[in-house]
């Protein structure tokens, strides 16, 4: 990558071994202005560079978090921000667990976690009394909520693992908490919105061989193979399912 | 038909060799990331009009970090991270994630998602006039007489007008961005929806035909040229 070869010398104070102490916003060649910021600004290059060049991103970050105070307690409240989400973020990326478990009490103290039980809807309000929830700084704290060790980095590294999908979920009456194939059996998770077992919702499983399957999951589960996918009728209740490869 | 049953770690491309480095115990999603999956669900999901003569539902983020990032593209790439992550977190579950980033990218491909580029031409007549706060980001020398950055300024010299954001020499911050959006996708799905020509802008003759491997691939050629950075 020669631009990040020139960036990381140029604008990111990447060069040495020493801890980065300045970083550009922008340089301008026109006029030859080349503007310089304190590392905090070097929080939001982390974030961006981290999937890709993680050793770099993980020398911007620590320099930024001491140059915020991110070494200690937050003050607070948290002004509304990304930064923090993000920081999260990279915090759970790398296992740094005290400075994770610091932001994350400091989030949860300033930025309003809000649940919508009708709608089983959840958002951050971030303390700005609006009527809508602020959509760029919830989605920097909702990607560090599904984010863990690794994630950021292997999103752009690898597609999601391709495999038989489920398709068809009544979304967003029901959801699939866990969905994923371990050794040849797929392990469903089913969170209804509103549980009731008198009801069945209705899903496929499809691009799997056309087999018989086992089955451990809620009473009233049925399963029904055609030519093309595997129907799964299932009560509208929290639940596991568990799939496993019978005969043919 | 196909059987892919693969209960192996995904393929890895580059960085990713040790897979201690990622838990495999945790792959479900929380409370909160289904709560949020809801929301970002519906508001995806609720009717508006991103083409020229319409605008934007208040739902979405058009305030948040000016000058920079106050434009509401800005709220539908960030809001595909999380999507990218819970598609990690449920593999064998991804239709939802799916549909909600084509909702995003077909936002991203209207006159809304460039409203800065298409309305700020030249320099902003606004710029002896900022505000106290934009200081820090513009040289002391030149208060007053200097873009603050976020202004596109589209078609100062030696440029000139260029109605196509993704064609054009500047707006980096906009072609770049939308190929996060279009890669996350990607990264989710092999179907090639966004790889069929697509229209963007779509405002008469303002509109530009582009797949997202010719947006990359231009993109890459500007890096290319530019090793001191697109502008």
């Amino acid at each position: 990558m020669p631009w990040w070869s020139y960036a990381r010398e140029h604008y990111l104070d990447l060069a040495g071994d020493h801890a980065p102490g300045i970083t550009s916003l922008y340089y301008d060649p026109q006029l030859d202005v080349h503007l310089r910021l304190p590392m905090g600004s070097a929080l939001t290059t982390a974030f961006y560079a981290a999937p890709q060049v993680p050793v770099d991103a993980r020398r911007l970050f620590d320099a930024g978090c001491a140059a915020v105070g991110l070494d200690g307690d937050p003050k607070l409240p948290l002004r509304a921000s990304r930064a923090y989400g993000s920081s999260l973020l990279l915090a759970r990326e790398w296992g740094l667990d005290d400075l994770a478990a610091r932001l994350s009490a400091a989030i949860e103290a300033s930025y309003e976690p809000t649940w919508d039980g009708a709608r089983g809807e959840f958002t951050w309000g971030m303390g700005l009394n609006e009527p809508h929830p602020r959509g760029q700084f919830n989605a920097f704290l909702a990607a560090a909520e599904a984010g863990g060790p690794g994630m950021w980095e292997r999103l752009s590294a690898a597609p999601v693992t391709r495999c038989p999908q489920i398709v068809g979920v009544d979304f967003p009456s029901v959801a699939l908490t866990r969905a994923e194939w371990i050794g040849g059996a797929l392990h469903l998770r089913l969170a209804p919105l509103v549980e009731n077992p008198r009801v069945r919702t209705h899903f496929q499983l499809v691009g799997a061989e056309p087999r018989q399957w086992d089955l451990t999951a809620p009473d009233g589960t049925t399963l029904e193979l055609t030519s093309s996918a595997l129907n799964i009728r299932v009560p509208m209740v929290h639940g596991d399912l568990e799939l496993t490869p019978g005969g043919y | 038909m196909v059987l892919w049953v693969d209960d192996e770690p995904a393929p890895v491309i580059g960085r990713l060799h040790d897979a201690q480095r990622y838990s495999f115990d945790t792959m479900m999603l929380s409370e909160r990331s289904l709560g949020w999956l809801r929301y970002l669900d519906r508001k995806a999901h609720t009717s508006d009009n991103w083409s020229r003569n319409g605008q934007p539902h208040p739902h979405w983020d058009n305030r948040s970090d000016p000058p920079m990032a106050s434009w509401h593209r800005f709220d539908l790439v960030d809001s595909s991270y999380a999507m990218g992550l819970m598609a990690h977190r449920t593999p064998a579950w991804t239709e939802r994630y799916v549909t909600i980033l084509d909702q995003l990218i077909e936002r991203h491909t209207s006159w809304w998602s460039a409203a800065d580029w298409l309305t700020q031409f030249g320099h902003d007549p606004d710029r002896a006039n900022y505000p106290e706060a934009y200081r820090f980001i513009i040289p002391n020398e030149l208060w007053g007489d200097y873009d603050v950055p976020g202004w596109t300024a589209n078609g100062i010299e030696p440029w000139g007008v260029q109605m196509d954001p993704v064609a054009a020499n500047g707006m980096l911050f906009y072609k770049g961005f939308l190929l996060v959006l279009l890669g996350i996708r990607s990264m989710i799905t092999p179907d090639e929806r966004w790889n069929r020509p697509f229209e963007m802008i779509r405002d008469g003759e303002n509109s530009f035909t582009w797949t997202h491997s010719q947006i990359a691939d231009h993109l890459r050629r500007q890096w290319l040229a530019a090793p001191i950075g697109c502008h």
